[in-house]
């Protein structure tokens, strides 16, 4: 990608993952800040090496666009922030919800939706497109599993992606997660021509 | 007014909390589904006047359900119930003759002031 183009997409990213943001807050009921936010372009392996050390337990959604925009989400809590915000969004209805076999999965898949939609939204509305995410497919394991499953799909050495790794915290929850966000960079770059 | 009201989206979360204050609201609830066959066919058995529909479905999407419907019960209220509220899904909303699109994350107020919308026959984005 030229610089432009790595700045309009830094700039589309930022605003949707601010929405995003206080998307989860109305959720949970508490304020979340951004700790992190970056925007690369790299090849797979190298993106796989990044995480491979990553073994603590996490509970994670996936998201993928469908049709004619490769893209995917994938929204990783580790265990203890997972039930915070789990119980958080579902304190209204506890005595219903948490009867359910896995509420904190259940939970976190629609915490995940809300939270790339808000992104997606960005990048849609800018691109003058309509990009459906299917819907959240949770997983648990560890953060190198969850993510070498989502590059499945992709050539390590010769695809390029473009990556946003988000994290975001909440003091009010001792919570945190991360967002990470994937596109073929080719496909990218087409969309933004 | 009270509503006879069909759920179809893919969150159990989702289903539970709209179930929830759909009641409280003094509505009734006549189905629930977590994907479109499973909508589709209790739309058929219950014959509700209020559909509450999620866009994205396991199975295939919101407006593919609502076309359907729309073939066989043209004024039938259906409101969008999601977190997608890009500028092109709310005109294929439109287009489709939707009742509204209600973003989630919601609460029983929005919920109520939406439902009241569509009973007044105004659009609702």
């Amino acid at each position: 990608m030229s610089e432009v183009q790595k700045e309009k997409v830094t700039r589309l990213l930022e605003s949707g993952v601010a929405h995003s943001t206080e998307l989860l807050g109305l959720m949970s009921k508490t304020q979340w800040g951004i700790m992190t936010s970056s925007v690369n372009e790299i090849p797979v392996v190298r993106l796989l090496s990044w995480f491979q050390r990553e073994k603590s337990p996490c509970i994670g959604a996936r998201l993928r666009a469908r049709a004619d925009v490769p893209l995917e989400f994938l929204i990783l809590f580790n265990e203890s922030s997972a039930k915070a915000v789990a119980e958080a969004v579902t304190k209204p209805i506890e005595d219903k919800i948490r009867s359910l076999p896995d509420w904190v999965a259940v939970s976190i898949g629609e915490i995940s939706n809300v939270l790339a939609q808000g992104v997606i939204g960005a990048l849609a509305d800018a691109l003058d497109t309509m990009i459906i995410l299917s819907v959240p497919e949770v997983q648990k394991g560890a953060r190198s599993r969850i993510l070498s499953e989502a590059l499945e799909a992709y050539d390590g050495r010769q695809d390029l992606l473009v990556t946003s790794q988000v994290n975001m915290y909440s003091e009010n929850l001792a919570a945190e997660c991360s967002m990470i966000i994937i596109v073929n960079a080719d496909c990218l770059r087409r969309m933004l021509n | 007014m009270s509503y006879r009201v069909l759920i179809i989206d893919d969150s159990a979360l989702v289903r539970a909390l709209l179930q929830e204050m759909l009641q409280a609201l003094g509505h009734q609830v006549v189905g629930q589904a977590g994907n479109a066959a499973d909508g589709l066919q209790s739309w058929r058995s219950e014959h509700p006047d209020l559909v509450l529909l999620d866009i994205s479905l396991p199975d295939q999407d919101g407006f593919l359900v609502l076309e359907e419907m729309r073939g066989e019960e043209p004024s039938l209220p259906v409101l969008f119930v999601t977190g997608n509220t890009q500028k092109k899904v709310i005109e294929r909303a439109r287009e489709l003759k939707a009742s509204g699109v209600l973003k989630k994350p919601f609460d029983a107020a929005r919920l109520a002031a939406a439902i009241e919308a569509v009973g007044a026959g105004r659009w609702l984005s």
